[in-house]
């Protein structure tokens, strides 16, 4: 007994345990993930009541057509507010590690796909933090000036964008070569979304609102720009 | 198995108040622990990382009630062990357990060792084996005691049951080890 005690005792760290997963990581992504949804429904919720109430009584069949558009890209979360909720101005942009393209291509699993005739993008960013098969953020433009900011990422993770649709903006069902879309217009929206550091990054209306997000072959897109809406579509269309 | 370097008590209070990188600190702190804990309970790698995630989102929302000077590890342990069992009874309701865990055993001594060696690695492998035989009660308050570290309030803790119980299923689990292996070698 006392031999195999001290068997046991001599087996310390033997155990074929499999190796632990980085828990604090997944545990903290979830909180922030959570209380950032939380903040948001809680800061339209009783807008977003209004808006839908006002819309269900001007079309009464229209609520599951309504609330299906708005949730109809995976990734994307939209809510309607008559009042944008008072963020501060942090446009920190978190999108991750900066790489090249050749790079971003070795290590992503599906094919990264850039929009044509607008040059090369002024810098490449992944992010494996917040979508399991990571994001991809070309940022044209330049020091200066951003022109037009293009995310994409494969369906399949949570919420990435949370976006609040305040009063002048509105938000339009279009389809980008047959595939379901969202153009989102008028004046400024906020977006939150969780930055490849896992941090809550919170803008309103980065390039004047103007953003398309559109759904094709299993991935999600997203394109924001000062372009008008037939612009972006030819753009977007562009996108193979 | 380290102590927290900084008072845990700093970071338990500014979690309480919302601070996710404070909790997180907290379970990078105890992950290891828990993370076995919850696979000796449940012999799957796949089922004990969701158990103990999903643990400590409720210990997170939990800790008003957790008692200020109180230790951290057994209070949360207690919460995963939990969350362990009621996921295994789940399992238990789809499947029978001791076929998935069969597959899943790690068979142990995958690194080769040098020939001087391969007796103990034997007898290792054969220690190990035997391990995986006892009752459940008996192999988790073994594997927590010898291989996870726990002290024996800690087990208690995890299994639900006074300290008492813990050594004598512990002293119980030692003598049917030794059993077997002493009916492998006659």
């Amino acid at each position: 007994m006392a031999d195999l005690e001290r068997t046991l005792r001599s087996l310390d760290g033997a155990f074929p345990f499999p190796p632990t997963p980085d828990l604090a990581r997944a545990v903290e992504l979830r909180l922030r993930r959570r209380a950032t949804r939380r903040r948001i429904l809680l800061a339209s919720a009783a807008a977003a009541t209004a808006a839908l109430a006002a819309t269900l009584a001007a079309s009464p069949g229209a609520r599951s057509a309504v609330v299906d558009f708005l949730d109809s890209i995976p990734g994307v979360h939209i809510e309607r507010a008559s009042k944008l909720p008072a963020v501060p101005f942090n446009f920190v942009p978190a999108y991750g590690e900066r790489l090249s393209l050749e790079e971003a291509r070795r290590r992503v699993d599906y094919p990264i796909r850039l929009p044509q005739g607008v040059g090369e993008p002024y810098r490449l960013f992944l992010s494996s933090y917040t979508v399991p098969h990571g994001v991809i953020t070309a940022v044209y433009g330049d020091e200066r000036h951003t022109r037009l900011v293009f995310t994409q990422w494969r369906v399949g993770g949570g919420d990435l964008f949370f976006k609040v649709l305040g009063p002048g903006s509105e938000a339009t069902r279009v389809t980008v070569d047959g595939a379901p879309g969202i153009w989102l217009f008028g004046k400024r929206h906020a977006v939150v979304f969780v930055g490849a550091d896992g941090r809550e990054y919170r803008t309103v209306g980065a390039l004047a609102g103007h953003t398309l997000v559109w759904q094709r072959n299993g991935k999600s897109y997203r394109l924001e720009a000062e372009l008008s809406q037939a612009t972006a579509l030819e753009l977007a269309e562009s996108i193979h | 198995m380290g102590r927290p370097l900084k008072p845990e008590s700093e970071w338990i209070e500014r979690a309480r108040q919302g601070d996710t990188d404070a909790y997180a600190q907290l379970v990078r702190q105890h992950e290891q622990v828990a993370f076995r804990t919850a696979y000796v309970i449940l012999r799957s790698p796949v089922e004990a990382e969701e158990a103990t995630q999903d643990a400590f989102l409720k210990a997170y929302r939990a800790l008003h009630r957790f008692e200020p000077g109180a230790e951290f590890r057994p209070w949360v342990l207690r919460i995963v062990a939990n969350e362990a069992r009621n996921r295994r009874r789940a399992i238990w309701r789809r499947l029978r357990l001791r076929e998935r865990a069969a597959a899943e055993i790690p068979s142990g001594g995958a690194a080769p060792s040098p020939e001087v060696e391969l007796v103990a690695q034997e007898e290792r492998t054969r220690l190990l084996a035997a391990i995986e035989r006892l009752s459940d009660d008996e192999r988790v308050a073994v594997i927590s005691r010898y291989f996870i570290g726990l002290t024996d309030e800690e087990t208690a803790a995890v299994l639900g049951v006074p300290r008492g119980t813990v050594k004598m299923r512990v002293w119980r689990g030692v003598e049917h080890l030794r059993q077997q292996l002493e009916g492998q070698h006659g």
